[in-house]
């Protein structure tokens, strides 16, 4: 069988048969036995996908390359988390250009900041900002973000030292900013914690069984009127397919710039096909496993986060592994107690409930409207109770709480009635709310806006936000300086 | 459907893959179905127009055939072109109409007296009328003279609605593209992968080179008032290599969308910014509407037979039309024009070089050509800035960034846009490969005995084809690599 094939090789190339240059050799031989074609047909298709796999991994490999060189495929920043739903993909260079554009590395905590030290430096007043995409600002560099710029702006009017921190995170919601206070911003022991309060915060707080909001933990309120914190919603939501393909594909989708590339594109051109969604959620339920078992020789994921280091690093499945599970339960299991112990410190009022004006009688729409407004009351009621215990906290912390609401357009009702509610219950409770809705400059719907690309800041947008924070936190210390002297 | 969204990309592997398995009796019909799928994706009733022009002109054609007598067929003939560009008229002008009599009324009060302004009517620009009634033109006029009729109603239907060409073009020859079908087009794998290679090149030239600048593009003429001297330059360079990107890319997507199915169609660009001339840009630049405009427009207006006015006056009427096809605003008519006046001194130009032989030799030195390089490309990007302002407020404040000598304000997004974006990485990419392909094309004859032939084994080799397919995918990843957060639809759909 060997000679037959030295025999081909030593062929001149215009002497060999056609069949034989296209690699099956057996076919070009008539008279030789089946099993002797087989095997020789065998051999060539062994040696066309030896050939393919080399071409696929040099492809693969150059690619990579190529990618990496120009920094692109950097579009990844998402990690699973059992405590807090999602946080950063700590020390991942990230480049973000669906709105605006940014190219920045997340710190090694998993924030979208620069590196910073737990110990405050004497004389330093540190600000931690809590909040969502908007305070995340990774639609402009990192430098241009009304957190950093605040910053800037602050040392400039003042003779003291300021350091701002953020902590905040795309799709955060109220109970978030608090579960990661407990968990993390209290460590760094700030001056002030600011919370920025954004337009339809309020309703991602209660236990809901809605699968299209984002995964979060939320709480319940019992019929003993008790606030719990329940993680019901996002256990469900870890045991889907997508998800379980996110944290399967974790190591890929934080080293290839292939596998970040495919993602961030939503595997084709970005559309609103019809077509899109189930074709989608078929390759993430059929694609999960075998990801999960072609990587399963890969170096493990790193750590899902400081809180667990303790217990060593998961294999990819928190709803599987033991490990993870076991300190998942017992961060929780904090949690909910001190949620429970923070809740019974602080008054269960609550704010006003809007008032339906039934002296024309109650309309569809009426009716319609009150629904809403009993819901959007109910929301915004277990917020307010999420922020007093927030607020509790910093104060047990030594933590001054500082609410800013962002800008929305005048036409959101509910949610200027919130900011009404938010600064009577600042009132109350001691902190100040920064209305920041209040004081941004307002463009006609048909102009150009300068603040905003689409939903985000534009670093206009963060300048303007950047001047009003300053100001006004710089105005709230002096003024307690000058108090407490 | 786009085609650069995910629906053409499964439309366009189905309809190949269904194509090649399907009788060949079937080919042909199957392809103008597939057709009538891709246009009535979006709006269905206009579905109806294209097929009752289809019908109309399919008609007209066999009567021009038909009738005996030179009078006879030329009424035929106009009765024919009177209802095609009717129909554009109707689509595309009768707004802009509107709009133009408002503007008149309202400049002598008229309608602030008598209260008898107009109001715009509520329609819709089918996508590619002006594309396909141009086609239609063609194939009445060349029966009109001798050329023989397309007398099967489902060839006729195919050349009318062949979707590669369908929304932009190239504006297809009738006699180029039926011949394609007598036989049908055998599967040939060097054309299906010049064909994925063109899609590829298509995709990348319109997703990752177009789309960026587009966005600088945006910035610098939604706020002119913003933007410096250099910014302005940049802005107007940035149209003129998007307008460039997006429609040689569109282009190539549709000859590579057309070679799948083993069809050809026409060149439509030839790199037009190293033109040496105004008119050397127009062989150049959307070859396939300025051949029409030459032998459907201006060649039967004289040409340039006759000297002096009479010339200046066809190729004004000739690139007037040509601006206002473009679009109904007079921002095209006024780019159209300002082409036409180019043509006219470049003209003027090259008659006095042919009299003088002094000129002829200045002309010729290398001073004088490279001027007329840098001359040529700064006209045509001149002209681009008024065709893609919206209005003149908007064209004159780009001209007015570009000339006054003044720094931008700082909100002014034109450079970040152009620095803090994948548009870096894809212009580099995009001439490394380039560079590789002509380094490869140049180094590997494949007529050569030697390494040729083996090249030439190699290809036969599945895991050549394995190889290419792979490379195809990598340029698509590279393509999605780069795309911006928008996507955005082809300049040239909105003609």
């Amino acid at each position: 069988m060997r000679s037959a094939i030295k025999d081909i090789e030593k062929k001149p190339l215009s002497e060999v048969h056609s069949s034989e240059r296209l690699g099956d050799k057996s076919l070009a031989k008539p008279g030789r036995s089946y099993s002797h074609r087989l095997l020789m047909a065998g051999k060539s298709l062994i040696s066309i996908l030896l050939s393919s796999v080399a071409c696929l991994v040099l492809l693969v490999a150059l690619l990579e390359f190529i990618l990496a060189i120009f920094g692109l495929g950097n579009d990844e920043y998402l990690k699973i988390d059992p405590i807090l739903g999602s946080t950063h993909l700590d020390k991942k260079l990230v480049t973000f250009r669906f709105e605006g554009y940014s190219r920045e590395k997340i710190n090694k905590d998993g924030d979208r900041d620069y590196e910073r030290k737990l110990l405050k430096a004497p004389g330093v007043t540190r600000i931690a900002f809590l909040g969502d995409s908007m305070t995340e600002a990774a639609q402009v560099p990192l430098d241009c973000s009304f957190v950093r710029v605040s910053e800037r702006k602050l040392n400039a009017m003042s003779a003291g030292t300021f350091e701002t921190m953020n902590f905040a995170m795309a799709s955060y919601g109220t109970v978030q900013e608090y579960v990661q206070f407990l968990l993390r911003v209290r460590a760094y022991k700030p001056d002030v914690t600011v919370l920025v309060y954004n337009y339809g915060d309020s309703g991602e707080n209660l236990s809901t069984s809605n699968e299209d909001v984002a995964p979060r933990p939320l709480v319940s309120i019992g019929n003993d009127g008790k606030l719990d914190l329940t993680f019901d919603f996002l256990d469900r939501w870890i045991a889907l397919p997508q998800t379980q393909f996110a944290l399967k594909t974790e190591w890929l989708r934080r080293h290839s710039h292939i596998v970040q590339t495919l993602l961030a594109s939503d595997l084709f051109f970005r559309s609103n096909s019809k077509w899109y969604s189930p074709i989608c959620r078929s390759i993430y339920s059929s694609v999960s496993p075998v990801i999960s078992w072609l990587i399963a020789g890969l170096p493990e994921p790193p750590e899902l986060a400081p809180y667990y280091r303790a217990v060593g690093r998961p294999a990819g499945d928190l709803a599987a592994n033991q490990a993870v599970r076991l300190d998942t339960s017992r961060v929780r299991r904090r949690l909910r107690a001190e949620t429970a112990r923070l809740d019974s410190l602080i008054a269960h009022n609550l704010p006003d409930n809007p008032r339906i004006d039934v002296s024309q009688g109650l309309s569809a729409e009426t009716l319609a409207y009150r629904t809403y407004a009993q819901m959007h009351y109910r929301n915004f009621a277990a917020t307010a109770r999420v922020l007093k215990m927030l607020n509790t906290a910093c104060r047990e912390a030594g933590s001054q709480f500082v609410i800013v609401t962002l800008p929305a357009a005048d036409s959101f009702k509910f949610y200027l009635r919130e900011i009404q509610h938010l600064k009577k219950l600042g009132e109350a409770e001691g902190f100040q709310v920064i209305d920041a809705n209040e004081s941004f400059p307002r463009v006609n719907i048909l102009e150009k806006n300068p603040y905003y690309y689409g939903a985000h800041f534009t670093k206009r947008g963060h300048a303007v936000m950047a001047d009003i924070i300053s100001g006004s936190l710089i105005r709230m210390l002096s003024t307690q300086a000058s108090q407490s002297r | 459907m786009l085609f650069n969204s995910f629906e053409y990309i499964i439309f366009l592997a189905a309809a190949v893959c269904l194509y090649w398995v399907m009788p060949r009796q079937a080919k042909a019909i199957f392809l103008v179905a597939a057709s009538y799928f891709f246009y009535t994706y979006t709006i269905k009733a206009y579905g109806l127009l294209l097929l009752l022009l289809t019908l109309a002109n399919y008609l007209v054609g066999l009567a021009l055939q038909a009738t005996n007598g030179e009078k006879a067929k030329r009424l035929v003939l106009i009765g024919g072109i009177t209802l095609n560009l009717g129909i554009l008229a109707l689509f595309k002008y009768t707004n802009f109409i509107l709009d133009s009599i408002n503007v008149v009324l309202d400049s002598i009060n008229v309608s602030a007296k008598h209260g008898c302004g107009i109001s715009d009517l509520p329609i819709i620009l089918p996508l590619g009328i002006s594309f396909f009634v141009f086609e239609f033109i063609h194939y009445l006029t060349d029966v009109f003279k001798g050329s023989a009729a397309i007398r099967n109603p489902v060839r006729f239907a195919l050349f009318a609605s062949f979707f590669p060409s369908q929304i932009a073009g190239p504006i297809k020859r009738y006699q180029d593209f039926d011949s394609q079908l007598d036989p049908l087009p055998r599967l040939d794998t060097e054309k299906l992968h010049r064909g994925l290679w063109l899609i590829a090149q298509g995709l990348y030239k319109k997703v990752a080179l177009g789309d960026n600048l587009a966005r600088i593009v945006r910035a610098g003429f939604d706020n002119p008032g913003l933007m410096g001297t250099t910014e302005g330059w940049i802005c107007a360079l940035a149209f003129t290599f998007q307008i460039y990107f997006d429609f040689s890319g569109y282009t190539d997507i549709g000859r590579g969308s057309a070679m799948l199915f083993g069809f050809s169609l026409p060149e439509n660009f030839n790199l037009p910014y190293i033109a040496s001339s105004l008119r050397d840009f127009w062989r150049r630049w959307h070859i396939s509407l300025s051949t029409w405009l030459r032998d459907y427009l201006y060649i039967p207006l004289g040409g340039s037979k006759s000297e002096g006015f009479r010339t200046f006056a066809n190729l004004m009427i000739t690139m007037l039309l040509g601006g206002l096809w473009h679009g109904a605003s007079w921002t095209f008519v006024i780019w159209g024009a300002f082409h036409g006046l180019g043509l006219a001194v470049n003209r003027r130009w090259e008659q006095s070089i042919e009299r003088s032989a002094r000129l002829k030799r200045i002309a010729a030195s290398l001073p004088l050509r490279c001027a007329a390089y840098g001359l040529t490309f700064l006209t045509v990007v001149l002209g681009w800035v008024i065709f893609r302002a919206k209005d003149l407020p908007e064209a004159t404040g780009v001209y007015s960034a570009m000339f006054s000598l003044r720094a931008s304000s700082s909100e002014c997004t034109v450079l970040d846009f152009a620095v803090n974006s994948p548009l870096p990485a894809a212009i580099s990419i995009y001439l490394i490969l380039q560079s590789t392909v002509l380094i490869w094309k140049h180094s590997h004859d494949l007529n050569a005995p030697l390494p040729g032939s083996m090249f030439k084994l190699a290809r036969a080799t599945p895991p050549y084809a394995i190889a290419n397919a792979l490379a195809f995918v990598a340029v698509l990843i590279l393509t999605l690599s780069l795309s911006p957060a928008e996507l955005q639809p082809f300049i040239y759909f909105q003609f």
